[in-house]
């Protein structure tokens, strides 16, 4: 695969690996940031490291996911006046979105990731593994403890009273 | 290997109907070459320098919390607020009260909802006739908001410590409850001390 051709498979994941970074609470312009340096950066690579080309969305994912939280720890350090830059007009995120968004930043980091991993990213457990770093049975163990988690407390969520009940049943 | 499909379905489908949800905004430039950031790297570490020279600058700012006052009343709405009624509201899981009416002839006009990565925040503002109006901010954990004030004094209100402040031609009550800051701001003019905080018991009975 060329860098051409792995540009069009990366332009391809592109919204897929976006709504990833901001289930895992990153703010949308936060979000294309940290993915439009992770294209640039894949870019470079890819014209020598052919190993990245065989899974675009999940190298994306883990790169931006990096690049995003060298972000939020700047932003936290500049919070007063991160919030005065031009902001891009992206509508809020709906209801389901921000039950699940809201029920995702309540797990640890790790479930986290491998939640988003597999349910919004697509990964296998072995992709999973490999693009966090951890054992496949770790994500294996991981995704059922956080998914019995997180079915519960949406669940929970969903017996209140709100305007336009999302359904997980 | 073969691995077996561990998913929850029902968990997957709410997951994709969720995401689908999120707009994703169209690609800046491109990613066959073009490059740049939407805040190329120089423009980027020029502003941090400024930033940080004016943090240090200000150390009397920070000290007094004044920041926080800055981000306060600087503009919200660029952080993704938007217009929601009370009860959409609630998704961002912070104290509020149970009804849009509250003691006095109080009345919500407008509920304004803001979520980031950092907080959330829930703005209410209030109508009665013959007013300019009353609102009540809401913050989560992660943001510290103080009301520049003239005078306070801190009472006890229903078991809570409540701020009450004066500050210019406003009057306000800062507290926490279940975790959030909550400040009510009035004009001092059409608010007594009394009411507001009558207005303060009444939160703290009706929120949840």
């Amino acid at each position: 695969m060329n860098p051409t051709s792995w540009a069009d498979a990366a332009e391809s994941a592109y919204p897929r690996v976006y709504r990833a970074l901001i289930a895992m609470g990153a703010s949308p312009p936060d979000a294309a940031d940290a993915l439009q340096d992770a294209f640039e950066r894949a870019l470079k690579l890819a014209r020598t490291n052919r190993e990245i080309v065989q899974r675009p969305g999940a190298w994306l994912f883990v790169v931006a996911s990096r690049r995003w939280r060298t972000q939020r720890w700047r932003s936290r350090l500049f919070v007063p006046f991160d919030h005065l830059r031009t902001q891009p007009t992206v509508p809020a995120p709906g209801e389901n979105a921000a039950l699940l968004i809201g029920e995702l930043r309540r797990l640890p980091e790790r479930e986290r990731a491998v939640i988003v991993a597999r349910y919004i990213v697509g990964l296998s457990q072995r992709e999973t593994a490999e693009a966090l770093g951890i054992a496949v049975g770790t994500v294996a163990a991981t995704t059922v403890h956080a998914t019995r988690k997180l079915r519960e407390r949406i669940d929970e969520r969903d017996q209140r009273p709100r305007s336009d009940a999302s359904t997980v049943r | 290997m073969n691995e077996t499909n561990d998913l929850d379905p029902t968990l997957q489908q709410f997951a994709n109907r969720a995401v689908a949800e999120i707009a994703v905004p169209s690609l800046r430039h491109g990613f066959a070459g073009s490059g740049g950031s939407s805040r190329p790297r120089l423009a980027v570490t020029l502003i941090a320098m400024a930033v940080a020279l004016f943090l240090f600058g200000s150390g009397f700012a920070v000290a007094t919390g004044l920041l926080s006052e800055v981000f306060k009343i600087g503009n919200l709405s660029a952080a993704g607020s938007r217009a929601v009624t009370l009860d959409d509201a609630r998704i961002a899981h912070l104290p509020l009260p149970a009804s849009d009416q509250l003691p006095g002839g109080w009345k919500i006009g407008q509920v304004q909802l803001t979520m980031t990565e950092t907080y959330r925040s829930v703005d209410l503002q209030y109508r009665r006739p013959g007013s300019r109006g009353m609102g009540i901010g809401v913050w989560s954990e992660g943001i510290t908001v103080n009301p520049t004030v003239e005078r306070m004094e801190i009472v006890d209100v229903s078991g809570v410590a409540v701020q009450m402040g004066t500050g210019g031609d406003q009057r306000t009550a800062r507290f926490t409850d279940q975790g959030a800051t909550v400040i009510i701001r009035g004009f001092a003019s059409e608010i007594p001390p009394e009411e507001l905080r009558a207005l303060v018991t009444a939160w703290l009975a009706q929120a949840r």
